[in-house]
């Protein structure tokens, strides 16, 4: 489980959260949703210790393993995708024959073609965001953070990423997901949270969107707000 | 960091530069070598010694150009391109990968030294040249650490300046670097104190032209003593020391 109890969060002088209290449990797949600049990557950034300067706490239960994956995900062109996964297992100091293996297992896993593997320049969009997927699971992390993954994907890249999260779930991993495709959400997501502004965000369950799809809720806590 | 480097390399050591400067390294040795640029008396020991010396002037700062084109703003994309966090969460920290990187630009620098001197090699072997082989070697590997040398100073500068920027200081240290000693004794000769205060401090910037000396003499099996050649130790060693510590300094910044 990751706590998070955020008095203050600014960017010089604009304050991204004020008194945020957030709980990620063990095994669920969560989504932050909210507007452009309501702070959802930065929140992401915090978990992953790449924004220190706040009032406040995370706590991590244990010592969780974290994986990560950008929404522009940046991969060295000039190697194939099982290249780049072997790359980054490389800098983990993994040796040959891992990361061979694992290689292997993580292309199949995030559906891409080991036989047709071209250079990375040649990927597609929705090909690169897989492989950032996959990258995000080098090394079986506990908790992975997937930032828009489905950003500027076509419907049926989109239910890809969906199947991915999917098959994440099942293996018990914690899913972080930070998306704008409010039906992505609710097709994978079991809970989470809607970030309005700086001081105002509510959890929401997946078994709330019988009685109020996402929207409407995202619309009614807006407004909520903004009385 | 050997995966980074090896990427690294992989990167940057391939295109048209190598080519370029092979054909550039090939003009210059040829054109030296017919004797196009030389004056001397027609002392034939003489006129021979003059075209290697020459060669060797042309070729050390044709590499630290070449080392200031293949360094200059490798840093900068490589922060820009954000490659510096999943990196980090793999376990490389900003500051290995900016040591990686620094080495990184030495070796392709040292590949494309390699290359322009490449005809100036062949003429070793296949020609008249007053030296050995042992002689060649030592001269040779000082000449590529030479390189290496620049690299490794235009990636510290990136580190905290805008790739132009650091390009232009790079070019800038090279063309006074292959004339350091003569600037120099013009400063410390100048009457004035601000002369005498800017002799001194070029002793800061790298006496390339010291270190060209050093790969003369070794070439014409010359050397005769540790002076030139502790300079050229001491200064790969701080320059070694000024990549790390820049780069635990931009880390520690960065927090990454």
């Amino acid at each position: 489980m990751i706590r998070i109890k955020i008095l203050s969060k600014r960017f010089g002088n604009k304050e991204i959260f004020r008194n945020l209290n957030l709980e990620f449990e063990a095994g669920k797949v969560f989504a932050l949703i909210g507007p452009n600049g309501a702070g959802k990557t930065t929140l992401m950034r915090m978990v992953l210790g790449w924004e220190g300067d706040y009032e406040g706490e995370i706590i991590f239960n244990g010592d969780l393993r974290l994986g990560y994956s950008p929404e522009t995900p940046y991969f060295p062109e000039i190697l194939t995708g099982r290249q780049v996964l072997s790359y980054f297992m490389e800098v983990r100091g993994m040796g040959r024959d891992a990361r061979e293996r694992e290689s292997l297992r993580l292309m199949d896993a995030a559906g891409l073609d080991v036989q047709k593997d071209p250079l990375v320049k040649h990927y597609s969009k929705g090909m690169r965001q897989r492989l950032g997927v996959a990258q995000a699971l080098i090394g079986e992390p506990d908790v992975v953070l997937l930032d828009e993954p489905s950003a500027g994907l076509d419907f049926f890249g989109q239910q890809e990423i969906q199947g991915l999260i999917g098959k994440l779930k099942d293996r018990g991993k914690t899913v972080i997901l930070n998306s704008h495709l409010l039906y992505d959400v609710e097709k994978v997501a079991d809970c989470g949270y809607l970030f309005i502004n700086a001081h105002t965000f509510r959890h929401f369950d997946k078994r709330e969107f019988v009685k109020e799809s996402l929207a409407e809720m995202f619309i009614n806590t807006a407004k909520g707000a903004n009385a | 960091m050997k995966a980074l480097i090896k990427l690294h390399v992989k990167e940057n050591a391939r295109g048209r530069s190598f080519v370029l400067f092979g054909i550039l390294g090939g003009l210059v040795s040829l054109v030296l070598l017919t004797g196009g640029l030389v004056i001397v008396d027609n002392n034939p020991t003489e006129k021979i010694i003059s075209q290697f010396g020459t060669q060797w002037k042309f070729l050390s700062i044709l590499s630290g150009l070449a080392a200031v084109a293949v360094s200059m703003g490798t840093i900068e994309r490589h922060r820009k391109e954000k490659r510096t966090e999943l990196l980090a969460l793999h376990g490389l920290g900003l500051d290995r990968q900016l040591f990686s990187l620094a080495i990184g630009n030495a070796i392709v620098s040292i590949m494309l030294s390699a290359i322009l001197a490449l005809v100036l090699v062949f003429i070793v072997i296949f020609g008249q040249a007053p030296t050995s082989l042992l002689g060649f070697a030592a001269a040779f590997a000082s000449y590529l650490l030479t390189a290496g040398i620049v690299a490794l100073i235009v990636s510290v500068l990136n580190m905290f300046l805008p790739g132009v920027v650091a390009a232009v200081l790079g070019v800038f240290l090279v063309m006074i670097g292959s004339f350091h000693q003569i600037i120099q004794g013009m400063f410390l000769n100048n009457s004035q104190p601000a002369g005498r205060i800017l002799g001194k401090a070029m002793n800061l910037l790298p006496p390339l032209d010291v270190f060209n000396r050093l790969t003369r003499c070794l070439f014409f099996l010359e050397f005769n003593g540790g002076r030139d050649l502790t300079v050229f130790l001491i200064f790969i060693w701080l320059t070694m020391t000024a990549v790390y510590l820049a780069g635990k300094g931009v880390s520690r910044r960065e927090k990454i």
